[in-house]
């Protein structure tokens, strides 16, 4: 099995005056397709901060990026972000939705560069919600969701324009055992259907479940055996 | 094409979502175009009028001169012009200022000869008819509407200690009514009591040319052979015009400068400027795919449909300000040599240039506000949407 997302010597720094403090230290990695990954490890060991660089949005101090085969450290911004779209849905822990936009609209945003929702991604997007129990969401403004809906609606966000990898920071922090439950199902099924997806957590809950391939740990911007 | 639509959808939205700010700057950039386009349109106007007023002058004019002041014309005088090469013919006028002290302003009084042709060009008479025989009067539209004088009516105007009295015959309006709003008609011997002229002086000449293109060499001739006179060429009566009209338009324009800057400052802050929440909402488009491009153009159509707005509100404001209320206060500061003012029939007309002019200066300006900060914010916020809370 191929890998659809790679790390080769990843690193970021981040300099801080003087001092220059190591985020993210050459960290190698490869996940496939079919393949659901956890990435554990302590608060401030990195985790965000490798799952920045592997969507794409944080740039490398050191190291490559590979998503489908292709290396996006190397690509121009314009081409960077067109293959990013296409390949890979992030759901960040500030999850970022746009407060004043309903549900709906926020899970549609990513279909704007593709040209807009058509009919059949707005049948997805209900689709996902429902899915994630949040249908009857789907009108209200985003500013009035609890912490675990807005977490369900940035997942249907991140699926909406079907990549064929997930990135997730810590997608069950927000949520009761039943929603966890849930969005792990979702995530198991995602695997299933050979979608790469890879989750920084250090919940439990995900850590133990068997559909989880393998678990790598993160300490201080480096992987380490357990 | 469907993407620029889906951004276009996206840029309606967000000035929906922000309908405050979004009012706000239409209502700033409607005023500062519609001030613009105010001054453009009514300095075009009355330039139009006073082309239209140039246009009925004489071609030539001699004016004597004594000392530097404008002096009276003898007889001698008239009969050199009339014999010159090249005049065709010409009409001594006796014509001057009066002032009306219960008006509180000057009328312009104009002998008038039964055959003047500035009469038969420029006036056109609205009641009754011209006046044929000492004691008679016309009067132009507005003075006599100012003191609501028909046909019929008498007034008494001062001459000296004493009062004259004058029976009105006809009220007549004029194309350009620049011209005709503070003007009494009356033949040649009231002009001259009113106005204390002896006979056989008059105030100036009006000069035919037998070929109009011959207006600068004849006008030279005459000024050489009349070294103390004055001679001046229609054209540069409008030009005069032209020049004063200009200038003021130009000291209203200054006097509005400031405030007009103001507008544009404060609009273009609050255009370029970014809340926190629009940055964070950027961070967004980022996070989820968008371009810079796809950012940036959708800013654009943003700014583009708030300044569009504002500025075709504006100049439909302006539009009817000048034209349907015939601009006051603006038109005060405009004209404000004339304190009787010209019933003013502004031709409506939309000016392309003016339009260009408004477009160059405050929507595309306006529209390209949104770039800098756009480019700016685009690519910061991700860093913070990465750690940054719900
Ligand atoms: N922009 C930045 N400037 C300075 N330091 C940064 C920046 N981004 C991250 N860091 C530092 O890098 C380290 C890793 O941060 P990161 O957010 O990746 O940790 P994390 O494993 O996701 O933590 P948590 O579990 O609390 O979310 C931290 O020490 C953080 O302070
Ligand atoms: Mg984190």
């Amino acid at each position: 099995m191929s890998a659809f997302l790679e790390a080769i010597g990843l690193t970021r720094r981040h300099r801080d005056g003087d001092a220059v403090q190591v985020a993210v230290d050459d960290v190698s990695l490869a996940i496939a397709r079919g393949e659901l990954v956890a990435l554990a490890g302590p608060s401030g060991s990195g985790k965000s901060t490798l799952l920045g660089m592997l969507g794409g949005i944080l740039t490398p101090s050191e190291g490559d990026v590979r998503i489908a085969g292709e290396s996006i450290v190397a690509m121009r911004e314009h081409h960077r972000t067109a293959h990013r779209r296409a390949h890979v849905g992030i759901v960040l822990q500030g999850l970022a939705l746009v407060p004043a936009m309903s549900v709906l609209e926020n899970v549609l945003l990513p279909l704007v560069p593709f040209g807009g929702a058509r009919r059949d991604d707005l049948e997805r997007a209900r689709a996902l919600l429902r899915r994630l129990s949040l249908h009857e969401k789907e009108r209200a403004p985003a500013r009035q969701l609890s912490g675990g809906e807005r977490q369900r609606a940035a997942i249907a966000r991140a699926l909406v324009t079907r990549p064929s990898a997930l990135l997730l920071d810590e997608p069950t922090a927000h949520l009761d055992a039943e929603s966890a439950s849930v969005v792990l199902d979702v995530l198991a099924e995602l695997a299933r259907d050979d979608h790469a997806v890879l989750v920084a957590t250090h919940d439990p809950r995900i850590l133990t479940r068997p559909e989880v391939s393998r678990v790598l740990h993160l300490e201080r911007g480096r992987l380490v055996e357990p | 094409m469907r993407k620029t639509l889906a951004l276009f959808e996206y840029a309606i939205g967000a000035l929906a979502r922000r309908p405050g700010k979004a009012v706000a700057l239409v209502a700033g950039i409607a005023l500062v175009t519609g001030l613009l386009a105010s001054i453009l349109s009514l300095h075009a106007a009355l330039e139009r009028e006073a082309g239209a007023l140039a246009d009925a002058m004489p071609e030539l004019t001699v004016q004597a001169m004594q000392g530097g002041r404008p002096a009276t014309i003898d007889a001698e005088t008239l009969e050199f012009l009339a014999g010159h090469p090249g005049v065709r013919s010409i009409r001594p006028r006796v014509w001057g200022y009066l002032f009306v002290p219960s008006l509180g302003a000057n009328l312009s009084v104009f002998s008038v000869a039964p055959d003047a042709p500035e009469l038969a060009e420029v006036a056109t008479l609205l009641e009754g008819r011209a006046p044929r025989s000492k004691g008679e009067a016309a009067v132009g539209d507005t003075f006599a509407r100012s003191l609501g004088l028909r046909p019929g009516d008498s007034i008494a105007l001062p001459t000296g200690s004493k009062f004259h009295l004058l029976e009105i015959t006809g009220v007549f309006g004029a194309e350009a009514s620049l011209q005709a709003a503070d003007v009494a008609l009356v033949t040649e011997p009231d002009a001259r009591l009113l106005l204390g002229y002896d006979d056989g002086r008059f105030t100036d000449v009006a000069i035919s040319l037998a070929s109009p293109t011959e207006a600068d060499v004849v006008a030279a001739q005459i000024a050489e052979h009349l070294p103390h006179a004055r001679v001046v060429r229609r054209d540069q009566i409008a030009r005069a015009y032209a020049l004063t009209l200009g200038a003021r338009a130009g000291l209203v324009g200054a006097m509005l400068l400031p405030l007009l800057g103001c507008f544009l400052l404060l609009a273009w802050d609050r255009m370029s400027g970014l809340g926190e929440d629009e940055k964070r909402e950027l961070g967004v488009l980022t996070l989820v795919g968008w371009d810079l491009r796809d950012v940036l153009l959708a800013g654009l159509f943003q700014n583009g449909l708030v300044a569009l707005t504002g500025a075709a509100l504006g100049l439909l404001a302006a539009h009817v300000y000048v034209f349907g209320f015939g601009a006051p206060l603006l038109f005060d500061a405009l004209l404000g040599w004339s304190r009787l003012h010209p019933t003013f029939e502004l031709a409506p007309a939309w000016d392309a240039g003016q339009i260009v002019t408004v477009v160059a200066f405050v929507v595309v300006p306006f529209s390209l506000a949104s770039l800098a900060p756009a480019f700016r914010a685009a690519d910061v916020d991700v860093d913070a949407l990465l750690r940054g809370g719900a």
